[in-house]
């Protein structure tokens, strides 16, 4: 197999839902470098994604999240949820759970959840290791194979629109699970052995081996325990180590939280791997301006932080992403910023003190004081207000377009400058909670 | 009212109270839980082409305020509703800053409410999220608030 480059591209976009499709494309394509898609999803529909790196997404790099943490958290949560049905095994779970074999197939049967003991035996945890490496480079593909569309495929080839290696991930991901204050001990050794398990796999088959270290807050706070981790995962020296630290919201987190998040960072940087926060927001655009970090992930609009449960997604809200701020306003918030910002006074102030993005100059192009509710409108479903589907595309597009240019922006200097300014003239009209990132964000980067 | 009477009160019975009684005023269209820029509006009527909006708390007015700081948006003229208290120099100042009106709640009469502190008309109206309001009063008027759950 020919050797890839293990990540792409810095910005990278985390493809969660089938319904994210349309906002991957197109015009938005080029905004982004690489996808970053969750195994529940290829394995649901892995013959529907190759055709979308195929034919829509242009042989667009991407890796695959294995999400193996999601046996650990419970039955509960790999269960469909349906009044009218009996609770049942997430079909995606179940293709997964197929793919993964034991262990993991054995446990959950059983309706239990997976330890770490489940991965003490050697030949066992190798042979999981291997399935799950093997689902990771063979699910697009084999259904490719497989598929009625093979002879389109085969035409794309002929054309030079796919080649042999369209469909094969940039790099694989060893199963990792999530440790926490009180059971890092338990898990780190497994974690390191799966890791070990597949970077020899990896090799053999000359594709780069990412490492995924997934934590709560709770060992952040320990610094003994993050210098074990350390320690211990340096030693593997991956091609790319994947963070994510569990609801880690770096616009809410203390400083002294990301500070010990950014000294990590730079300890696994040290270590020669690249490294990519798979959950980050602005702040961690800054430190892959800085050079601490490799690569940032978000989603669309949602995604700058996640939680490890509930395993699923959640409610879609409509807010506003304010470039100044670097943050997603819910709507009284979003009107108040942009009327201190003076972005309703005509179209031009719009596009020079709020955004000018393309979106924005297609849906505020008339009066912005009426068509910033393009952004906003919902309708009201049950006790929810849902956004309206041209609500949520002009959202989603904005945001896109927006964070391409933070991705794009390297003067470090200016962001800074432009973030006190922001804080300072936006504070008093949406409040601390949405103003004082900025300060924080700023003391923190300028250190470094 | 005293204060123990005040608290086997809920917002939800005020709410229910005096939804019922401005739906039969022929010339008031009224709807609850209505959305205003993704928050809810426990109780809005239009009178005259004026939408109200009215924010129903037992105790908690400072809260109450903050609530309501989003309603400004959309309405032509935003109450606190509560049941009947005294009025601190502070409750008085803050209402008079934010233009916010106090109501108490009365079972008295065919009107719910006693007018405490008038409202000012709203400096931050957007008309755009007033349109929208309108038009979900406009389509769920007079129904029963949705927040009674399906048995």
């Amino acid at each position: 197999m020919a050797k890839k480059k293990a990540i792409a591209g810095s910005h990278l976009v985390r493809y969660g839902i089938a319904g994210d499709q349309k906002f991957l494309v197109g015009d938005l394509l080029n905004t982004y470098d690489e996808l970053v898609i969750n195994a529940r999803m290829v394995a649901h529909m892995a013959g529907g994604l190759a055709l979308f790196m195929a034919q829509r997404a242009h042989n667009k790099p991407y890796f695959i999240d294995p999400e193996t943490h999601i046996f650990q958290h419970g039955i509960d949560y790999l269960l469909s949820t349906s009044e009218e049905r009996e609770p049942k095994i997430k079909r995606s779970v179940k293709h997964l759970i197929e793919w993964y074999g034991d262990p993991i197939a054995g446990i959950v049967k059983k309706g239990q959840r997976i330890l770490p003991e489940n991965f003490n035996d050697a030949h066992k945890r190798r042979d999981f290791c291997q399935s799950v490496i093997d689902f990771q480079l063979k699910v697009i593909n084999e259904r490719v194979k497989d598929s009625e569309n093979v002879e389109y495929y085969e035409f794309l080839k002929e054309k030079g629109v796919v080649n042999s290696s369209s469909f094969t991930p940039s790099l694989v991901v060893a199963p990792y699970f999530c440790m926490d204050g009180n059971t890092f001990d338990s898990w780190i050794d497994i974690n390191i052995k799966c890791a070990e398990d597949s970077k020899k796999i990896a090799n053999g088959l000359g594709v780069p081996m990412a490492t995924e270290i997934v934590i709560t807050q709770n060992v952040l706070f320990d610094s003994t325990q993050v210098q074990r981790l350390i320690d211990k995962y340096t030693k593997l020296k991956p091609a790319v180590f994947l963070i994510w630290v569990d609801a880690f919201g770096e616009h809410e987190v203390s400083d002294g939280l990301l500070n010990a998040f950014v000294e990590m960072l730079k300890q696994l940087k040290a270590s020669g791997s690249h490294v990519v926060n798979l959950y980050g927001s602005y702040f961690s655009v800054m430190l892959l301006h800085r050079k601490i970090l490799d690569g940032v992930t978000h989603g669309l609009e949602y995604g700058e932080e996640r939680p490890l449960v509930p395993v699923g997604g959640g409610i879609p809200t409509a807010k506003f992403y304010l470039p100044a701020l670097h943050l997603r306003l819910r709507g009284d918030d979003a009107i108040y910023a942009v009327q201190a910002l003076g972005g309703f006074k005509s179209v031009a102030d719009f596009h020079e003190f709020v955004c000018d993005c393309p979106q924005c100059k297609r849906t505020v192009s008339n009066s912005p004081r009426k068509d910033f509710g393009g952004y906003l409108r919902t309708k009201r479903v049950n006790t929810r207000d849902i956004p309206y589907p041209e609500t949520k595309e002009n959202s989603v597009r904005h945001y896109m377009f927006a964070k391409q240019r933070e991705y794009a922006d390297k003067d470090i200097d200016n962001a800074l400058k432009q973030l006190k300014y922001a804080r300072k003239q936006l504070r008093r009209y949406v409040g601390a909670e949405n103003t004082d990132h900025c300060e924080k964000w700023a003391s923190i980067i300028s250190g470094l | 009212m005293n204060q123990q009477q005040r608290y086997r009160i809920s917002e939800k019975m005020l709410v229910d109270g005096a939804f019922r009684r401005l739906r039969n005023f022929p010339s008031i269209r009224v709807c609850c839980e209505v959305p205003v820029l993704g928050r809810s509006v426990d109780l809005a009527y239009v009178r005259d082409g004026v939408l109200v909006t009215v924010e129903f708390k037992v105790r908690d007015w400072r809260r109450a305020l903050l609530q309501v700081r989003a309603h400004l948006l959309a309405a032509d003229y935003c109450y606190i509703c509560m049941p009947e208290r005294r009025i601190s120099n502070d409750m008085e100042l803050a209402m008079e800053r934010t233009g916010i009106g106090l109501l108490f709640y009365t079972d008295e009469g065919k009107w719910p409410f006693v007018p405490v502190i008038e409202a000012k008309r709203s400096e931050e109206t957007w008309e755009t999220a007033r349109s929208w309001a309108l038009e979900y009063i406009g389509e769920k008027q007079g129904r029963a608030s949705w927040r009674r759950k399906k048995r």
